[in-house]
């Protein structure tokens, strides 16, 4: 396999990795914080299980692929700490699973809350025991800001993913009016800790500003700010408008009988963020290729 | 949800085996890790290729610091440990062993075995950039440089060389060895690891383009080699050995023999 599309493959694997712990971990989150009695909705369980899928084959595709179709040694794909990272991925991966059944055999409070939690810190450590927080200076700030990120990433995107799969189908007016505040919350903290975060790590792994303002990630991390942005504003759209749609379906008689206008706006809107948050998921995945290298 | 109560406890149990298994691995992996067989010993956190250690923003000016004294540790002679059988040693050629010194300097070693006795040696320093062009603005110099002809001292005018020295023999000879320190070959890898750095290392003989050379490089800080002159991705990725002795795979022509290294500066 010639070095692009091997690049290409790896880069669709990493897009496929963080698109399960969005799925995974989001929904795992959304359960814990944002909905502990939302486990009875099949949706969301057919995330968390899609997540979990997705995650093991990103896990195992990733040095398959350059095993197989690069011809590399063990020894040059896998670092000690990175290898038994995955490995602990998949035990984590494995607990979600074989446990989900006891995760959602009541409301996620509890010991239900705490092993859904534990699974998603064990994820979410792996991926920063992989990322290039690890070694080079300001590496205990980097691995902390890293960290939050992941997190904050599953709560928000992951949270978005789970919100979206409960209310688009328009007839859920009660968990909209219950959910939205809630969710917003958690967005709100999960936002304002991606900022703050992401800037901490984009200076520490470029090594300063000037080196991240003339560097090719630095421009690619300008592409995906902006794409943030431009994400944050539809999210903002979305959220006004579901809560308009709320106040409307429950106070006021609509125009026509029957029809849902304001919920299937929200799932326009919802839509669209949640494209967006693919393509911030993409690039992303492009970021780690740009990366300056400790 | 859970089903059967004896379902639903087989399946804890499978579970929990797995479980302990893949912790049990990811504990065992972590310690046998390190003696995977690999085909370069850089950290693939790195990403291997030298080349890559630092971007385009590497600052040659950073390079070896005036402040930094030099601490020799001198590479393997023969009495440290046996030399390679091929050019340089057995058959006409060169050998090169190379060792990396705190300032960013080389200590180096060069045996030369030319095909037929000269009356007189060429000296260059080493041109470095249509090796890489990061290289462009450094200005090798070899400096303490002692010679020997066939077992017989040579004078090196200053013990430096910075430009094209030709050097008279008094008797014919063919085997030579040159050991010397080499400067102003290495960059600094910005942004990157405190330390870490890039150098390229050519022979100082010249002599016939199609000379065989074998180059080494010493050192417990050097984690990878690339031959930037060879063809291909497969080609410059030439790293071959286990730290402390790694070296180019096979040889190179003298035309085409300079590698690049990634390396720790040896505190």
């Amino acid at each position: 396999m010639n070095q692009d599309l091997l690049d290409l493959a790896l880069g669709a694997n990493r897009v496929l990795t963080y698109a399960g712990y969005v799925l995974l971990a989001g929904t795992l989150t959304f359960w814990s914080v944002v909905w502990p009695d939302g486990r009875r909705n099949g949706r969301l369980v057919v995330l968390a299980l899609a997540g979990t899928a997705a995650m093991i084959i990103g896990t195992l595709a990733g040095p398959a692929i350059q095993l197989i179709f690069a011809g590399r040694l063990l020894g040059d794909i896998v670092t000690p700490l990175g290898g038994a990272a995955q490995l602990a991925r998949l035990a984590a991966l494995v607990a979600a699973m074989f446990f989900l059944p006891d995760i959602i055999s009541g409301a996620v409070v509890g010991w239900r809350r705490i092993l859904a939690l534990t699974v998603v810190l064990v994820i979410a450590a792996s991926m920063v025991a992989q990322s290039d927080a690890i070694g080079g200076p300001w590496e205990v700030t980097k691995i902390a800001a890293t960290g939050l990120h992941v997190l904050a990433t599953c709560a928000w995107l992951g949270g978005l993913v789970a919100l979206a799969a409960v209310l688009i189908p328009g007839d859920r007016v009660e968990e909209l009016d219950q959910l939205i505040p809630r969710f917003s919350r958690v967005a709100m903290l999960s936002v304002a800790t991606l900022v703050v975060t992401g800037i901490i790590h984009a200076v520490a792994v470029a090594g300063g500003l000037s080196p991240l303002i003339g560097s090719r990630y630095g421009l690619v991390l300008v592409i995906k700010v902006a794409i943030f942005g431009f994400m944050l504003l539809m999210g903002n759209h979305g959220r006004k408008y579901a809560a308009r749609a709320a106040f409307r379906q429950r106070h006021l008689v609509p125009d026509v009988p029957g029809k849902n206008v304001g919920v299937s706006g929200l799932a326009v809107a919802m839509g669209a963020e949640l494209c967006i948050a693919f393509v911030i998921l993409s690039t992303t995945s492009l970021l780690v290729m740009v990366a300056p290298h400790p | 949800m859970t089903g059967h109560p004896l379902a639903a406890w087989l399946r804890r149990a499978v579970g929990l085996a797995l479980i302990v298994g893949l912790l049990i691995s990811a504990v065992a992996f972590y310690r046998v890790a390190p003696q995977l067989p690999r085909a370069t010993p850089v950290a693939p956190s790195s990403t291997t290729s030298p080349t890559t250690a630092g971007p385009a923003s590497q600052n040659p000016a950073a390079s070896p610091s005036p402040t930094a004294p030099a601490k020799r540790i001198p590479p393997p002679t023969p009495a440290d440990r046996k030399l390679p059988r091929g050019p340089g040693t057995t058959e006409p050629g060169i050998l090169l062993i190379a060792s990396p010194l705190r300032d960013g300097s080389f200590d180096i070693a060069e045996m030369v075995i030319l095909p037929a006795p000269v009356s007189a040696v060429r000296l260059a320093p080493p041109k470095l950039t249509p090796a890489d062009k990061r290289f462009a603005r450094l200005k090798p110099v070899a400096s303490d440089v002692q010679m020997s002809a066939d077992n017989q001292p040579v004078i090196v005018p200053k013990g430096r060389v910075d430009s094209r020295l030709d050097i008279a023999l008094v008797e014919p000879a063919k085997r030579m060895e040159l050991r010397y320190k080499l400067g102003e070959v290495t960059i600094r890898s910005m942004p990157s690891r405190a330390g870490r750095a890039l150098a390229a290392i050519s022979p100082l003989a010249a002599g016939s383009p199609s000379l065989r050379v074998v180059m080494m490089v010493s050192g417990n800080t050097v984690l990878n080699i690339e031959c930037p002159m060879r063809q291909g991705i497969s080609g410059q990725a030439c790293a071959a050995g286990r730290v402390p002795h790694l070296r180019a795979k096979g040889d190179l022509p003298l035309s085409r023999a300079v590698i690049i290294v990634q390396f720790n500066l040896p505190r």
